[in-house]
């Protein structure tokens, strides 16, 4: 792309560009592929991915937030042998990278799961241990050091393939948890899944989901996610590679979370809003670097974190400059 | 999937041409759409942003296409933020769209259709109307609506070639009371197409008038006499695509159904409300 270099290497990997799809907003990639071509995003990151069919949460499942949404899916999916027999061959003919996003409701279930991916064609595993919409497993592993890490043992024991493990915001302290999943071995960690949230009906006077807690995603987690990244960018000196998800839906916050240190991307609920959100986020980087005269996209990676803004961050001072 | 839709899910641009009050809290915006009035079918929706207020679009049904013109024309109901915004827009003004999506109703064999619609639900069953009458159908309209204000886009129709039921809650137009009491007896509804559209109750009460739902799925030979049933279902919506999951609908067995992708058009026996 015109001198621009935006092939990543991530764990192993190597991506076309950064800009992935993540997991829950986009299927299998059956629907989109009709307006987006899937060779040409970063990865394709599945639907949380369990044992058996999962039909998942009663609705609503969905409310619209101020700058985001929140959603109570509840991992529905079809089950890892349909998704074997039907789906991973779709995505494959159709030139995806694809990244298989796996929640088990047990240590063993994850350990299972990645053994039948092992071989399967997919390119890596993420490792969902923050979903905030079951009642087992999800966050319930992710909130905990010790669970995550045991989670991503399991997982490692169980394949050859690249780990990413996806952490919750939900928690005191995200460095601790990113820590104690790279002691355990995984190759790479997802920041940030949704941020547990609640919509009440003034009206009815009562939640509008009929879970009542949901998760929220969206412009509105951007400066979270950004700062989930930053953080683990720096508990762990840019020692593991991070895959920046959580409100982006342009460029700009593209950018921000490869600056604060993340390696690649993830769009997520943007896609609902357009659906080639993914496409303008990766031609825009491609833009940026062009412009700033950047040759690769690997040297803009946690440069914020070196260039004067880490200072400024330190001292808990921030720009409010907006003109850009 | 029909092919080529692709299309379909790039957001274009639509110019409003008009914007008409329609009483009752309801609008009428006409839309020059011409990829999107080019496919459009009875039962489809535009998927439409909304602002910079709201997040998500929203899903709007279409009540009447214009492949030649290029026009799409929308009856919508003041509800929300979103609505509320898109009641405001002026002639000249251009919308984001998505669409159209969904899969809309069948072409029943039916010679007989029977449309059932509550509310603004009349919407995409106008649309409906007006193919069936193309089609040479017998079409028998039941629309009703809390008040006589809210009967909305009457006009459109010519009754000489469509028979019109109205009911109004309050009597103050047709018959006194909800539409599914003004509908006849299941045992005359052998051998028609029933279409309906309206509030989650109004569809349950439809089904179970016509021998669907609450196990009432009854013998062999009480399903031979049923009419078909399509049921037009509303639901908060997030992609409109299919690919979130945002927007189940049970099944008598299985993974539960997408409204938007699926749907919103459920043959009844498909569906558990």
């Amino acid at each position: 792309m015109n001198g621009v270099d935006l092939t990543v290497q991530l764990a192993g990997l190597e991506l076309k560009n950064p800009v992935m799809v993540a997991s829950g907003t986009f299927g299998f990639g059956r629907e989109y592929a009709r307006a987006c071509p899937l060779r040409e995003l970063g990865a394709v990151v599945t639907k949380g991915l369990t044992e058996q069919p999962k039909a998942g949460n009663p609705g609503p499942r969905i409310a619209e937030t101020p700058a985001g949404m929140l959603n109570a899916i509840g991992l529905q999916n079809p089950g890892i042998d349909a998704f074997l027999a039907d789906e991973l061959p779709f995505l494959r003919a159709e030139g995806a990278t694809v990244i298989a996003n796996i929640a088990g409701h047990t240590l063993d279930e994850f350990g299972r799961l990645a053994e039948r991916l092992n071989r399967s064609g997919v390119a890596a595993l993420e490792v969902n241990v923050s979903c905030p919409n079951v009642d087992r497993g999800g966050m319930a592993f992710g909130a905990d050091p010790a669970a995550a890490a045991a989670v991503t043992r399991v997982v490692r024991q169980a394949s050859e393939l690249p780990v990413f493990v996806k952490l919750t915001p939900n928690v005191t302290d995200i460095a601790a948890v990113a820590r104690a999943c790279l002691a355990a071995g995984a190759h790479g960690l997802t920041l940030i899944n949704t941020l547990l949230g609640m919509v009440i009906d003034t009206t009815a006077q009562r939640p509008v989901l009929t879970r009542g807690v949901g998760g929220l995603s969206g412009p509105a987690i951007l400066p979270v996610a950004v700062r989930c990244v930053w953080e683990v960018h720096r508990a762990t000196g840019g020692a593991v590679q991070l895959i920046g998800c959580g409100g982006i839906s342009d460029a700009d916050s593209a950018l921000q979370h490869l600056l604060a240190g993340a390696t690649a991307v993830q769009v997520g609920s943007a896609t609902f809003v357009d659906p080639l959100t993914a496409l303008r986020v990766r031609d825009g980087i491609a833009d940026y670097l062009r412009r700033r005269g950047v040759a690769r996209l690997a040297d803009l990676v946690g440069r914020a974190q070196t260039a004067g803004g880490a200072n400024a961050a330190q001292q808990g001072s921030a720009s409010h400059d907006d003109d850009r | 999937m029909q092919s080529g839709s692709g299309l379909a899910l790039a957001p274009q641009t639509a110019m409003i041409i008009s914007n008409k009050d329609e009483g009752g809290g309801c609008f009428r915006l006409v839309l020059v759409a011409p990829r999107a009035a080019g496919t459009a079918r009875p039962g489809q929706f535009l998927h439409i942003r909304c602002g910079e207020d709201t997040y998500l679009r929203r899903p709007i049904s279409i009540a009447d296409a214009d492949p030649t013109e290029g026009t799409l024309t929308l009856l919508i109901r003041r509800v929300g933020r979103g609505t509320d915004w898109l009641a405001c827009r002026r002639p000249g003004e251009r919308l984001d769209v998505i669409g159209p999506l969904g899969n809309g109703f069948p072409v029943a064999d039916a010679d007989e259709w029977w449309l059932v619609a509550g509310g603004i639900g009349w919407a995409p069953l106008r649309f409906l109307a007006r193919r069936g009458v193309a089609l040479g159908k017998t079409v028998r309209v039941f629309y009703g609506a809390r008040t006589v204000s809210e009967l909305i886009g009457l006009e459109d129709l010519d009754p000489y070639l469509c028979e019109f039921n109205l009911t109004t809650d309050d009597g103050s137009l047709g018959q006194a009371g909800n539409v599914v009491g003004a509908l006849p007896e299941a045992k005359d509804a052998a051998g028609t197409a029933v279409f309906a559209c309206g509030p989650r109750e109004m569809l349950k009460a439809v089904a179970r008038r016509f021998g669907y739902g609450s196990g009432a799925n009854g013998s062999a030979g009480a399903a031979a006499q049923r009419p078909a049933l399509y049921l037009s279902l509303e639901e908060r919506l997030a992609c409109g695509v299919g690919a979130c999951l945002g927007c189940a609908v049970e099944t008598p067995t299985g993974l539960p159904k997408r409204v938007c992708a699926d749907g919103p058009v459920f043959a009844a026996e498909e569906i558990r409300l």
